[in-house]
């Protein structure tokens, strides 16, 4: 207060001065009662008013309020009643008054003629509202300090959205700091372009990152490369308003020669009329990816590296597939050739054989008194392996049919085929008791003269080793519930050792002496032949003395 | 009334010899005249005054095989009703077929073994005497 006093005292010295200030301020007031304005004349009703939401607060030179106007009460909650002659510090905070701040305003204001302030004050009920304030020395007509005016505006909401904003800005600037992104702002009015220290940073301005930055700066820095693409983009940004939101991504030249990669988001902006104006600012984002491109052209050479390995890989087994296709068809061409040759060969092998048989019987029978009886066995070991011969080559024949025979599928009565295998067999050899039992209704698509040589082969064998038991069983069926249908041939006689399962489909091998069961060896081939003209599989199941069941499928429809 | 006669058509000495070893074991009781091939049999057959009461035919013959002689006799008016039975080496399907197509009334696969020879001489027989 005493600087108050000190200052009001000073003023008057220079009160001349500001005379004009003062009559126009006296004249206002010309013939009003100073203390309150009720009453006051329409005049200046209306000039309050017309204030709107400020108000206007009087006082004497010692700080006393004097008058309380307009929003006054609505804004600190005193009636005029209550204010009126208590010291204004009232509407200052503990902490100001400790400051001096209540007095150090008006201070100001008589020095400077006019004081504006914006500070925390206090309302009646404690609340603190953020005030802008406008102090004038209030002077009489001879110019000397009568006391204070005071206009006083709450703008408490404007500085929380002010806060709010600052808070929002400095978060932003926080994590945008923190995570490396800088900021711009392109104003298309002046072409310029305001940097966060980032962005700065970013565009290697060095030193002098406030330095002008236009338009044509900018684009001098992009490489060469990216130059023309980000014009264009910039300039699509310019011209296609605000709806406009780019992502650019391009090189900048470093002052050492060297190159970084950014990736800019820009943000158009208007005035604010138009969502379809040009926009009057550009706001963007800006952030290194340097290290993320060239993972990525790591990343894309390796992976274009995979796909050319890939497709190496692809078109080399293209390639095997179709080698081992065309392998595959020669191999059957081979195969076939092969076959037919067997037979061929086996044919012919027949018209020797022959003539070997039919003359040595000839020679026999023409030498029956003068052969002597180890001459006549001697003879005898020539007809034997004639039928040998003659057997082989009949297998290797058949063998070879079942190869190159022509193939109709059909569907065929496995059941009853197996029937009259089964009559012919015991018709043969009628002093064998076996019971056959074959499973009724026995269906199967196949070639019908393969398979009838292929249940001929198992039932034989089934027939042969059965030949020591005198109670002899062959059982033929289907496996219940198998995709493609299994079938079986199961007999309960000598059985063989089931690690020697896999041979018994190949040519001429035999499981047993020839002395106890004969045949070609060639039996089981022709069965395996025949199943995989069909399609399908063939195994075996089978211990010594437990029987043998051998299982067949036809494959599908093929 | 002329001696009923067979036509043997075979290339192959040996084979030959064994069917007429056969022949003459069986005590066959027609003779046999004998072709070399397919032509030769052909040339016999069309131009015999009197046609033998059976031909026993092979297939793989030269010049004319035996299933084409087979189609001409059956082409020919004259011969339509010859009585053919076929004795091959092959017992192909497929030659099988075609001989039954062509009306031959039996196909004898040439046997290994005499006796074979022997059987199927009396099985030709069989098929003449209905005619004795």
């Amino acid at each position: 207060m005493k600087a108050l006093n000190k200052a009001v005292g000073k003023h008057a010295a220079s009160r001349r001065m500001e005379g004009r200030y003062s009559y126009r301020l006296s004249d206002k007031f010309k013939g009003g009662r100073h203390r309150s304005f009720r009453g006051v004349p329409e005049f200046f009703r209306l000039a309050v008013e017309s204030l709107g939401e400020y108000a206007l607060l009087t006082m004497d030179k010692n700080l006393r309020i004097s008058s309380w106007i307009g929003p006054a009460a609505a804004i600190f909650g005193y009636e005029e009643s209550e204010i009126i002659g208590r010291s204004v510090s009232c509407l200052f905070t503990p902490e100001d008054i400790a400051q001096g701040v209540d007095t150090e305003e008006f201070v100001e204001a008589l020095k400077k003629g006019r004081k504006a302030d914006e500070r925390w004050r206090v309302c009646k009920d404690g609340r603190r509202l953020w005030c802008y304030a406008l102090s004038f020395p209030f002077k009489d007509e001879k110019g000397v300090v009568r006391g204070f005016v005071q206009l006083i505006r709450d703008d408490t909401g404007r500085k929380k959205q002010d806060d709010l904003l600052h808070e929002s800005e400095a978060r932003l600037s926080l994590a945008a700091e923190s995570t490396g992104l800088g900021t711009w702002d392109y104003d298309v009015a002046t072409r310029s372009l305001t940097l966060s220290k980032r962005a700065a940073e970013l565009f290697d301005l060095g030193a002098d990152p406030k330095a002008a930055f236009y338009y044509e700066h900018f684009f001098e820095m992009i490489h060469h490369e990216d130059r023309q693409r980000i014009t264009r983009q910039f300039d699509d940004c310019l011209s296609h308003g605000t709806k406009c939101a780019e992502e650019m991504e391009f090189r900048i030249h470093l002052r050492d020669g060297g190159v970084r990669w950014v990736l800019t988001r820009a943000q158009a902006f208007g005035d604010g009329t138009d969502r379809n104006s040009r926009p009057s600012r550009i706001i963007g984002t800006i952030v290194d990816i340097t290290d993320r491109r060239l993972n990525q052209q790591t990343r894309k050479r390796e992976t274009e590296e995979l796909v050319a390995s890939e497709e190496l890989a692809r078109s080399n087994s293209i390639n095997l597939e179709a080698r081992v296709w065309e392998r595959t068809e020669q191999l059957t061409v081979a195969n076939k050739e092969l076959e037919a040759f067997n037979y061929s060969v086996s044919h012919d092998l027949r018209a020797p054989l022959r003539s070997i048989a039919g003359f040595s019987a000839i020679l026999r029978a023409s030498t029956q008194e003068k052969l002597d009886e180890s001459e006549k066995g001697h003879l005898r070991r020539i007809e034997l392996s004639i039928q040998k011969m003659s057997a082989l080559i009949d297998a290797m024949m058949s063998l070879s049919r079942a190869t190159v025979a022509d193939f109709v599928r059909q569907e065929l009565d496995l059941s009853g085929l197996t029937r009259a295998i089964g009559l012919e067999l015991q018709e043969d050899q009628p002093e064998r008791q076996v019971r056959l039992s074959v499973e009724p209704d026995l269906k199967a698509t196949g070639d019908k003269a393969l398979l009838e040589i292929a249940l001929r082969c198992l039932l034989d064998n089934a027939w042969k080793f059965t030949a020591r038991n005198p109670a002899a069983a062959i059982e033929v069926g289907s496996v219940p519930e198998t995709a493609p249908p299994a079938y079986f041939v199961r007999d309960n006689g000598v059985g063989f050792e089931q690690e020697y399962a896999h041979k018994m489909f190949l040519p001429f091998q035999r499981l047993h002496a020839k002395e106890g069961f004969a045949g070609t060896g060639i039996g089981l081939t022709l069965v395996a032949r025949v199943v995989e003209r069909h399609g399908g599989r063939v195994w075996a199941e089978s211990s010594p003395g437990k029987g043998s069941t051998f299982y067949f499928t036809l494959g599908g429809q093929a | 009334m002329t001696q009923r006669r067979v036509l043997l058509v075979e290339d192959d000495a040996d084979d030959m010899d064994l069917t007429l070893f056969a022949f003459k074991q069986c005590r066959f009781p027609y003779p046999v005249d004998v072709a070399r091939d397919g032509a030769e049999a052909w040339e016999l057959l069309s131009a015999a005054e009197e046609l033998p009461a059976l031909v026993l035919l092979d297939l793989n013959l030269p010049k004319i095989n035996g299933l084409e002689v087979l189609a001409r006799v059956r082409a020919q008016t004259r011969l339509r009703h010859l009585l053919v039975a076929v004795l091959s080496g092959s017992d192909e399907p497929r030659d099988k077929k075609e001989a039954a197509r062509l009306g031959a009334v039996r196909f004898f696969n040439k046997p290994v073994g005499l006796e074979g020879f022997v059987e199927i001489v009396h099985e030709v027989e069989c098929l003449l005497s209905p005619q004795l």
